[in-house]
């Protein structure tokens, strides 16, 4: 989630532009971090140092770290770590947009800085951000206690069943709300609760099509059919976790609505998602249920 | 009997998770002989298609999974039905095990374990 958090933030700085960040995007997942890069971002290194370690290994039959190792530059647990993060999305982002020339590193961690001041994140916000941990990036965007843990219950699902292309935005409660294409699901017991993907358009097909594996024309019943039964998953897990603290909680059958539909109901939680680019709501409700109404 | 003899009769309100279970059946084998959007349908299909196993979502419009095992059991005590679930119906599972559910399996699929349950079930 870091490449469309950060990159979404840059493309509205006019840092870079959104053909540079579907060029990342693409080249994300194959990209193994250079040791150098990071030992420079981790501070291990200075960037002077990082190109003489760069110039002997052009000289040698040996890797990054070793060169570093025997000259004195880095210890053997240092190096290990730096293993560890070549993983990591910020420094695949950073080698990525600085080999491409897309912007220099200093450019890049100026512009991280300036996102973490604007958001008023703390340092262990950041580091969570920069390395994807969906476990930090789900509060810090999510605000409102009562629908955090259906929030993370949910995104999570998401990253893990219909795409890692995800970006949030902060959420906010409302008690009015309009859709023209809505899958939810009600439960009941212990705690009343609505949960639900609103959409415009065809923008639900980017979880219908990844979820059950076909491609729908349009955003239909059947469409919205695999996004309930995306939506019963989560409710599942949700109803998991609150009768792990006691409270007892049933399932009630989705419900679908493929026209504009009006969402009311005591304060819901929004939380804006794209998933896949594609613009789509999670509505939560918490305490009681959403009524619906057509337009 | 061999895992290509089996026929499954699938109780699901979702055409979605009909299709995803079908799939996974029939690629392992297995003949799905029928399939019912819920347990008043499910009662109907029961008694004319005679499946060796039924696989039965809880959740369900008209007539719910609960309700429909009680139905089938009391219409066939034999009856071979693996629950299936959403994660957190525990007290639905536990219920449906005593009425005489064989086994349950919980979504979203995992293509081993279902295969293996539905085994289970037909021992």
């Amino acid at each position: 989630m870091f490449i469309n958090l950060f990159g979404k933030y840059l493309i509205s700085k006019k840092i870079i532009t959104s053909e540079q960040l579907r060029n990342i995007r693409k080249e994300q997942s194959r990209t193994r971090v250079k040791l150098g890069l990071i030992a420079v971002a981790e501070k291990l290194l200075t960037e002077k140092q990082a190109e003489e370690i760069n110039r002997k290994q052009a000289l040698m039959d040996k890797r990054f770290g070793d060169i570093a190792i025997e000259h004195g530059f880095l210890t053997l647990e240092q190096v290990s770590r730096l293993l560890d993060l070549q993983g990591n999305p910020y420094l695949q982002f950073g080698q990525i947009a600085t080999e491409r020339g897309y912007m220099t590193f200093t450019q890049m961690e100026d512009a991280l800085l300036q996102y973490q001041n604007e958001h008023h994140f703390s340092e262990e916000t950041m580091n969570g951000i920069k390395n994807g941990d969906l476990d930090v990036i789900i509060p810090a965007f999510v605000h409102e206690d009562t629908i955090k843990e259906a929030a993370g219950v949910a995104i999570r699902t998401l990253n893990r069943l219909i795409s890692t292309d995800l970006w949030m935005g902060d959420s906010y409660m409302t008690n009015r709300f309009t859709c023209d294409r809505l899958a939810c699901q009600d439960m009941e017991g212990d705690l009343e609760t609505t949960i639900g993907f609103a959409g415009m358009g065809d923008n639900l097909l980017a979880v219908a099509d990844a979820y059950a594996g076909e491609s729908f024309q349009t955003v239909d019943m059947d469409a919205l059919d695999s996004v309930g039964e995306v939506v019963n998953i989560i409710d599942g897990l949700y109803a998991t976790a609150l009768s792990e603290q006691g409270m007892e909680i049933n399932l009630l059958p989705p419900s679908y609505f493929d026209e504009e539909i009006i969402l009311e109901g005591k304060e819901f939680g929004v939380i804006p998602l794209e998933i896949k680019q594609k613009p789509v709501m999670l509505v939560i409700s918490y305490g009681s249920k959403i009524h619906f109404s057509e337009e | 009997m061999g895992i290509n003899m089996i026929k499954i009769l699938i109780v699901d309100d979702s055409k979605t998770s009909r299709k995803m279970l079908r799939g996974i059946l029939e690629d392992a084998g297995m003949e799905v002989i029928g399939e019912a959007a819920n347990g008043q349908e499910a009662l109907i299909l029961y008694t004319s298609l005679k499946p060796d196993v039924v696989t039965l979502d809880i959740t369900m419009p008209v007539m719910d999974g609960i309700n429909a095992l009680k139905e089938l059991m009391a219409l066939d005590r034999t009856a071979r039905v693996v629950m299936v679930t959403a994660a957190g119906q525990k007290g639905n599972v536990v219920e449906a095990l005593k009425i005489g559910a064989k086994e349950f399996v919980a979504k979203p699929y995992e293509v081993d374990l279902i295969i293996d349950v539905i085994k289970k079930a037909m021992e």
